[in-house]
């Protein structure tokens, strides 16, 4: 073959032959595609982080109203002669305390003897008594208790309340809380 | 899946090998190569879609897993100023007829490794391996045309190089 170009194309298509694979790469290839896929972190993490939310969703959703954190929730207390009763059936005299926590930025709790304003708690300077608080998220008051029929409610929202007037009627007030969309909590207590 | 692979590692194995260890001209490194190849291969061989030959689809796996090697390690020789990691050419490895031949295969070596990168794989693609370029324009992901062009300019260079080095004899 005299010209060089051809000859060229010659010598370039040998190029490398003497050079063969190591012996045995064929086994190390084998073995690196039989080892485990290494699982990257979020194939795992991914699903779990779904079933956790899902279990969240559920147990949020299973509670009763009022007893999840973070949402409303209203309890109340007796206070006769400075023992404590939780559940105790009240009698006329005994201190009633009524505590909202949780909710919104804005809570209030608000006290009805025969559907009438007597205690609201942030309330006017006539309706708000002397053991109204609002501290560490929650909002307390209490009343010293006659005979009759009280209702206790706690409310929440994201705007201020309304501070209803002494006397003012319960199903006014609720309504324009509602209207507020505010979060309502309601229990009645009869004392005797 | 280990019966497709066995027949992939026996029926291009060997290409493959040459066509790394002329590209990083590094016997150890175009062994580790050679075998990421394949492990590749077999990772992505269900997701194949036949559009192109096998042998071109390793061979566009090879060339980014030896253009990955290349960059990997001029990082480390940046590191270690004045190493070579490179293999000087032996000529009696392919002695295997006169001593004429071996010089001028040693020039070749190494003109070849003196090309250009993309110049050097379009040119081990095309004699080395035989593609053609269309099938080179798929491995590399370049025009047919510039791949031919590439190659066109390059013999001429080749040539000059190893008339130089071999005192004018080719």
């Amino acid at each position: 073959m005299s010209d060089p170009l051809a000859r060229l194309e010659q010598a370039l298509a040998r190029l490398g032959h003497e050079h063969e694979p190591p012996p045995g790469w064929e086994a190390r290839v084998l073995a690196a595609t039989r080892q485990p896929k290494r699982r990257r972190w979020w194939w795992t993490a991914g699903p779990l982080l779904a079933l956790a939310l899902v279990l969240i969703w559920i147990v949020f959703a299973l509670q009763p109203d009022g007893a999840t954190s973070g949402t409303l929730a209203l309890s109340v207390t007796y206070d006769n002669a400075g023992t404590v009763v939780r559940g105790a059936a009240p009698h006329p005299g005994d201190r009633m305390c009524a505590t909202a926590t949780g909710g919104g930025e804005y809570r209030a709790v608000w006290i009805y003897r025969y559907n009438k304003l007597v205690e609201a708690c942030p309330g006017t300077a006539q309706s708000q008594g002397p053991w109204c608080r609002a501290k560490h998220g929650a909002t307390a008051t209490g009343v010293m208790l006659l005979d009759g029929v009280y209702r206790v409610v706690a409310l929440t929202a994201s705007a201020p309340l309304a501070r209803p007037p002494l006397s003012s009627k319960y199903d006014d007030d609720v309504s324009g809380a509602r209207d507020l969309h505010a979060e309502i909590r309601t229990t009645s207590v009869m004392v005797q | 899946m280990t019966g497709a692979l066995r027949q992939l590692m026996q029926r291009h194995g060997t290409a493959v090998y040459r066509y790394c260890r002329e590209e990083l001209r590094d016997a150890t490194l175009a062994d580790d190569v050679q075998q990421v190849v394949f492990i590749e291969a077999n990772r992505d061989l269900q997701r194949f879609n036949q559009r192109s030959t096998v042998r071109t689809w390793l061979f566009a796996i090879a060339r980014h897993r030896v253009l990955d090697a290349v960059k990997a390690r001029n990082r480390a020789q940046a590191h270690v100023a004045g190493s070579d990691a490179t293999e000087v050419p032996d000529p009696v490895a392919s002695l295997d007829v006169s001593l004429d031949d071996a010089r001028l295969y040693s020039a070749l070596v190494e003109c070849v490794g003196k090309l250009p990168p993309s110049t050097r794989t379009a040119i081990l693609l095309r004699y080395q391996q035989g593609f053609t370029f269309e099938e080179m324009a798929e491995v590399c992901r370049e025009r047919a045309g510039t791949l031919q062009a590439k190659v066109t300019r390059a013999l001429p260079l080749l040539r000059d190089c190893i008339q130089n080095r071999t005192g004018g004899s080719l």
